[in-house]
């Protein structure tokens, strides 16, 4: 197990370092960790509750990801599996979907500012099969090289290249529907 | 209809959070570090291990199964399937396939018919899952399952252990052999002493429905 890095301002030049480095580390990579969990999740309360548990986790581990090629890629592979099982354990017990669907108001709000005018982009990604809407999410909207995405996947290159074109070919056919209107009058994509 | 360029523009924009709602998240996860319970720092770290054994069990998985142990190799692909790992779903479900097609190689009995039976319904439940989550080939699969595993088609029929054929150098017994006879007996005997209280008794006397040969009596149980 890895060894912890103390929080406190006063336990050492070290720790305050490595924390120092944690928190560029935060800066950088929540966002685009949280693109892609917009990308992969119905529900966006729980694409940011992931990403904060993951984040927590690399904290955890900072020193054992210090040592890593790319940390930027465990930490999508830890976010990813957490999103995936817990998808997999509210199937089991049928409590997943629509009825919780962004039931976080106040997270809706502020993920929607994020997400902006790309709202069909997000809907078209989400519709995807799992796997595709994953190589999809890594290529485009985190940005990974195919290979990258494939190793944060745990799947061969090739595998990652089908669900990547099936997915384009999904999302080439892909039809918004038509618009809908929102409270303040505007018409987006669904 | 989604163009790449589309994704390319919507990745560098999305999720553009505000720096001011970055560095409150950073304090709130700060925050939550230094006051969790010991009980809430274990259970997260050990669901951060079960996410890297995951990645372990599917490695595993697959190395059995390029080894041709594919009992090992579909218990292992189980695991990593209940989360949803990778491709476990689907590499599980051709596992299960192959090794339902083996068992319908053996000759029928109940308990093959069973194991085969089983065998093909995970094989269908997780190719139904490897197709939702994006693996179209599944559909075919799972198809081609059903067609090969019909209950109404022939089996190879399999001579019961001690079988005694009602045929024996040509001659045939009307009652279907002496295996046949013996079974009926034994069922009449069965249904009869579930009614005679003297039977009953002397079944409890002998030890079981069969006679004992004189001499090779059992010893009773000490009560």
């Amino acid at each position: 197990m890895s060894k912890r890095v103390s929080p406190e301002p006063d336990s050492g030049r070290e720790a305050r370092l490595s924390l120092a480095s944690f928190e560029v580390f935060y800066r950088r990579y929540l966002p685009v960790l949280m693109r892609f969990l917009i990308s992969q999740s119905r529900d966006s309360a729980w694409a940011l509750e992931i990403a904060q548990d993951a984040m927590v986790a690399a904290c955890d581990k900072w020193d054992d990801l210090l040592t890593f090629d790319r940390p930027d890629s465990w930490i999508f592979t830890i976010a990813l599996r957490r999103l995936r099982r817990l998808e997999a354990r509210a199937r089991e017990r049928c409590w997943l979907a629509e009825g919780t669907s962004d039931s976080d108001l106040r997270l809706v709000a502020v993920t929607d500012s994020w997400v902006g005018q790309h709202r069909a982009v997000v809907a078209a990604v989400r519709g995807l099969p799992r796997r595709q809407a994953e190589v999809v999410g890594l290529r485009y909207l985190a940005g990974y090289s195919l290979e990258e995405a494939s190793a944060i996947l745990g799947i061969g290159a090739g595998t990652a290249r089908t669900h990547l074109r099936r997915g384009l070919e999904a999302l080439g056919d892909y039809d918004p529907g038509p618009p809908v209107s929102t409270q303040a009058g505007q018409a987006v994509g669904r | 209809m989604i163009k790449e360029t589309e994704l390319l523009a919507a990745g560098a924009v999305i999720g553009d959070m505000p720096a001011a709602e970055v560095d409150r998240r950073l304090r709130q996860l700060m925050e939550r570090r230094r006051s969790r319970s010991d009980l809430a720092e274990l259970r997260e770290l050990a669901e951060l291990d079960a996410c890297e054994l995951e990645r372990s069990t599917y490695q595993l998985a697959r190395r059995y199964h390029d080894e041709g142990n594919l009992e090992a190799a579909a218990r292992w692909y189980a695991a990593a399937a209940a989360n949803d790992y990778a491709d476990a779903t689907f590499e599980l479900a051709k596992v299960l396939d192959t090794l339902a097609a083996r068992q319908r190689d053996i000759p029928a009995s109940h308990a093959s018919r069973r194991e085969e039976l089983d065998l093909v319904e995970g094989a269908a439940r997780w190719y139904s899952a490897a197709y939702a989550a994006g693996h179209p080939d599944s559909a075919e699969l799972l198809d081609a399952l059903i067609a090969r595993h019909d209950p109404s088609r022939p089996r190879v029929a399999r001579p019961p252990a001690g079988h005694l054929p009602g045929v024996h150098a040509g001659e045939a017994c009307p009652l279907g052999g002496l295996m046949r006879v013996m079974q009926g007996r034994l069922t009449t005997a069965s249904v009869h002493v579930g009614t005679c209280h003297a039977c009953q008794k002397e079944l409890v006397d002998h030890g079981g429905i069969l006679p004992i040969a004189r001499g090779s009596q059992r010893p009773r149980p000490a009560r």
